[in-house]
């Protein structure tokens, strides 16, 4: 009867405790998450509270966490074991100190720290050589989804070389600094993975300007041979290529024939 | 026997109280002093401090500091960091002792005194790469700065920075600074793939302690069909994530210049631009893209009255004076020749902020009558889209400068190759008439651009550029001046901010170090952006500089925080220079 008794109320408090608990992990898939991360760390719970940089974009309070290992992260950020970071967001805010995870982030403003924001997070005492596995399985899963996407996002795949390269039209019509000054390339396909066909000569446009808006973009020569992921505007009849991810090495057809093996 | 003694300790006791009772600060050091500095104020009532009353105090900027007569004659305080450079006001007060009681002397002594203490502050180089980006290598150039007038500890800062979040980022970031421009942080708030194309920006007058900052940027990716995309964006606290609002969008238009003036609780925005991609707009391209109800409502307004030669140059510039008097400045082509572009230089006025029917049409030519006052007539303004001054290209460059609490004194600069084997010819003129007539060339400066002018309110002149020593050789250089002067530049106080390597890092495009700098004059201080090699090297930089990001001044290296080496790149930095005496 007295365990009876107490019954009702020992399962009220695992209930309650349950409630107040953090959740092993926020909503959502990590397969997911690790797409719109720039930041991969696991660590653990330091304190709540606030840093200059948290302070500087709200009142809220962070999760402040102390790095054991980077998984992933920006080349221009600072960021090593031993170290804190501010975390908001993605449910993060409810996790105890103590509390180790691995949380997928991204940042929001940088000064002497770093404040970011989570867009998942997973509890987990694990071995970190496991989380190190599973972030590189993750990316390397994104990394072939992403791929897959654009290889079926453009008109043409092709292996092939470039056989010329002329100004599209007259230079200096318009003065601006952006003028991406178009060139067309003629490309000699070698192998069509999709949209054209070996022996093919396909005019492809490319922006020549050194202008920082078009500076990244793949910039052809004669004799150069690639991967091509070529797009097709509406107001053209030249493919376009100004996406550096749209000129990969020819070693990686394979991979790319891989992934679009059976269409989608 | 007893009279003369009485009378000599008589005596003695009067000059004792009288010199007791007159209190006085006998040296203030160092003077000038500056921000941070520990001030020693010797107090002194000839007989000793130990004589100051209890209760004696020292007032500085509305603080009060008890004077013990312990300590010895000289009394210290640390200068506050905050201090604003200028005069200030010491103050020492004694206490009515029991001589001056006795001797009733204090009814004839001064117990206070007080000193003027000039308080200056020295040049400051602030590299904007917050610690937590030491491992960045980005190409940093075209920096633009926004300062809050009501608050100018705020500043904001933007250059061609991409979000370190990386290629999927759909925001570009700018630099924010909370305390004057000590540190810097960046913010991912501008609504912008990864980073902008051109951007610029400027705070309201008046509103809430954070304000509202407005932003003209050219957004990536530039909508279908466009070659560019000019956003006006705001936000009213440019330390939130934001992102910043929309507030207009215009097609195929080129280097937004955002100015904003607030007058009865509206802000009225000018954001200069050039709408040369725009076939329905072409020839007349220059353009303000103008609201005056705080970005609720836009009109594009063309400056152009007469016909050019398929376009105006890029750059359009506005600025406005404190009573409503609006200037802007355009580059109006005649001719093309290959590189070459014939141009006049061309200012316009408008009398009443822009707000009547037919803006901009308060200036007319004295030759042909037209709106838009040309400045000089057939310059030579080569437009090459290439390395050509050292690693920067050249074609558009223009600064104008109003003076706020004198609208009929207006400053004009731009670039042009005169033909004297320079590359490209900075020239500075002077209107002292509203902008009718106009001076010769105030300062000639051969092979420099990114000029920014900028007026104080007591009628300082401020001018911002970068020059290339030595061009084509092993040892060129950029030169960063800011050079001041009261006098139309027949004096001048020329204070180079750095002197850095033109031939590295290797450029990663264009432009190398920026089509544009900003100068704002605020309060007794010009306070600008520039960009430059980022190496750390003290040689670099006369007037000293602070690092955010990890560096090592002794073996002249940058590295990521964590030891590993990182490669010397172009970087935004800020600077501070108090207005010339």
């Amino acid at each position: 009867m007295k365990w009876q008794m107490r019954r009702p109320a020992l399962f009220t408090i695992a209930l309650l405790a349950a409630a107040c608990a953090a959740p092993r992990a926020a909503p959502g898939d990590p397969a997911d998450w690790i797409g719109r991360a720039s930041f991969v760390f696991t660590g653990s719970v330091d304190s709540i509270g606030t840093t200059p940089e948290t302070a500087l974009l709200s009142e809220a309070d962070a999760v402040i966490v102390r790095i054991e290992t980077v998984h992933e992260k920006p080349a221009s950020v600072r960021l090593s074991e031993g170290e804190t970071v501010a975390v908001q967001g993605g449910g993060a805010e409810s996790l105890k100190p103590g509390t180790r995870a691995t949380f997928y982030a991204t940042g929001e403003a940088y000064g002497r720290t770093l404040a970011l924001r989570a867009v998942g997070y997973e509890v987990d005492d694990g071995p970190i050589e496991a989380h190190a596995a599973k972030v590189k399985m993750l990316r390397s899963a994104a990394n072939d989804a992403g791929l897959r996407a654009r290889a079926h996002s453009a008109a043409a795949v092709v292996v092939g070389h470039v056989t010329s390269v002329q100004a599209a039209r007259e230079s200096n019509a318009i003065d601006s600094e952006h003028d991406p000054e178009w060139h067309v390339a003629m490309l000699d396909v070698e192998e069509g993975l999709k949209g054209a066909k070996s022996g093919e000569n396909l005019r492809v446009r490319f922006a020549a300007s050194l202008d920082l808006t078009w500076a990244r973009a793949p910039k052809l020569r004669a004799d150069q041979r690639g991967l091509f992921l070529l797009r097709k505007p509406s107001d053209s009849d030249d493919y376009l290529l100004v996406d550096p991810d749209d000129l990969l090495a020819v070693d990686q057809a394979e991979r790319v024939r891989a992934l679009t093996a059976g269409g989608r | 026997m007893v009279a003369p003694k009485l009378r000599s300790l008589s005596i003695a006791v009067l000059v004792s109280a009288a010199c007791a009772a007159c209190v006085e600060i006998t040296s203030v050091a160092p003077d000038p002093a500056q921000p941070g500095d520990h001030v020693l104020v010797g107090v002194s009532n000839i007989l000793g401090p130990s004589f100051l009353e209890p209760g004696a105090r020292l007032r500085f900027d509305g603080t009060t500091r008890s004077l013990s007569p312990d300590t010895s004659s000289q009394v210290g305080f640390n200068l506050p960091a905050a201090t604003s450079p200028g005069s200030h006001l010491i103050e020492v007060e004694d206490q009515i002792g029991l001589i001056e009681i006795l001797t009733v002397i204090y009814l004839f002594r001064d117990h206070d005194d007080s000193r003027i203490l000039e308080v200056t502050a020295p040049p400051r180089v602030v590299n904007m790469i917050p610690a937590s980006l030491s491992g960045e290598t980005n190409q940093d150039s075209e920096p633009f700065l926004s300062i809050r007038p009501r608050n100018p500890a705020l500043l904001v800062g933007s250059a061609f920075t991409p979000n370190p979040n990386g290629a999927g980022s759909v925001t570009a970031p700018i630099f924010v600074s909370t305390n004057g421009g000590n540190t810097w942080s960046l913010v991912n708030s501008v609504p912008s793939q990864v980073q902008t194309g051109d951007i610029t920006h400027a705070f309201d007058g008046d509103g809430p302690v954070r304000g509202t900052l407005y932003a003209g940027i050219l957004r990536r990716p530039a909508a279908a069909g466009s070659t560019t995309t000019l956003d006006e964006l705001s936000i009213d606290d440019v330390t939130s994530a934001g992102p910043m609002t929309l507030l207009s969008s215009n097609q195929n238009t080129d280097q937004p210049f955002v100015t904003v003036a607030t007058v009865g609780g509206r802000d009225r925005v000018y954001v200069g631009n050039n709408e040369a991609f725009d076939a329905a707009v072409r020839p007349n391209t220059a353009t303000i893209d103008l609201s005056l109800d705080s970005g609720a409502t836009w009109n594009s307004v063309r400056l152009e009255s007469r016909v050019t030669f398929n376009q105006d140059a890029p750059s359009v510039r506005a600025s406005v004076a404190r009573d409503g008097v609006v200037y802007a400045a355009y580059l109006h082509r005649t001719n093309a020749a290959g590189v070459n572009r014939t141009t006049d230089v061309v200012v316009a006025r408008d009398d009443a902020g822009a707000t009547g029917a037919t803006p901009f049409q308060n200036l007319l030519d004295g030759g042909d009558g037209l709106a838009g006052q040309r400045v000089v007539i057939g310059v030579n303004i080569p437009f090459i889209n290439a390395a050509t001054l050292g690693f920067e290209r050249i074609g558009s460059t223009l600064s104008l400068a109003v003076a706020p609490r004198q609208s009929s004194t207006v400053y004009v600069a731009w670039c042009d190759r005169v033909g004297n084997g320079d590359i490209y010819t900075m020239h500075v003129r002077r209107s002292i008439d509203s902008g009718q007539n106009w001076s010769n060339d105030l300062r000639t400066i051969t092979n420099a651009t990114n000029t920014a002018l900028a007026i104080a309110d007591d009628g300082a002149v401020g001018f911002l550029y970068q020059q290339l020593t030595n061009a084509g050789a092993a040892n060129a250089r950029w030169v960063t001046h800011l050079e001041q002067s009261r006098d139309a530049f027949v004096n001048v106080q020329d204070t180079v901010l750095a002197t850095t390597p033109a031939n590295a890092p290797a450029s990663l495009g264009l432009p190398y170090l920026g089509d544009y700098t900003y100068l704002i004059a605020q309060g007794s201080a010009f306070r600008g952006v520039f960009s430059a090699n980022n190496t750390p090297d003290v040689a670099n930089f006369p007037q000293g500089v602070v690092y955010q990001r990890s560096s090592n001044f002794t073996t002249n290296t940058l590295d990521d925080g964590a030891r590993n080496p990182v490669a010397i790149s172009i970087d935004p930095f800020y600077f501070s220079v108090q207005v010339m005496p």
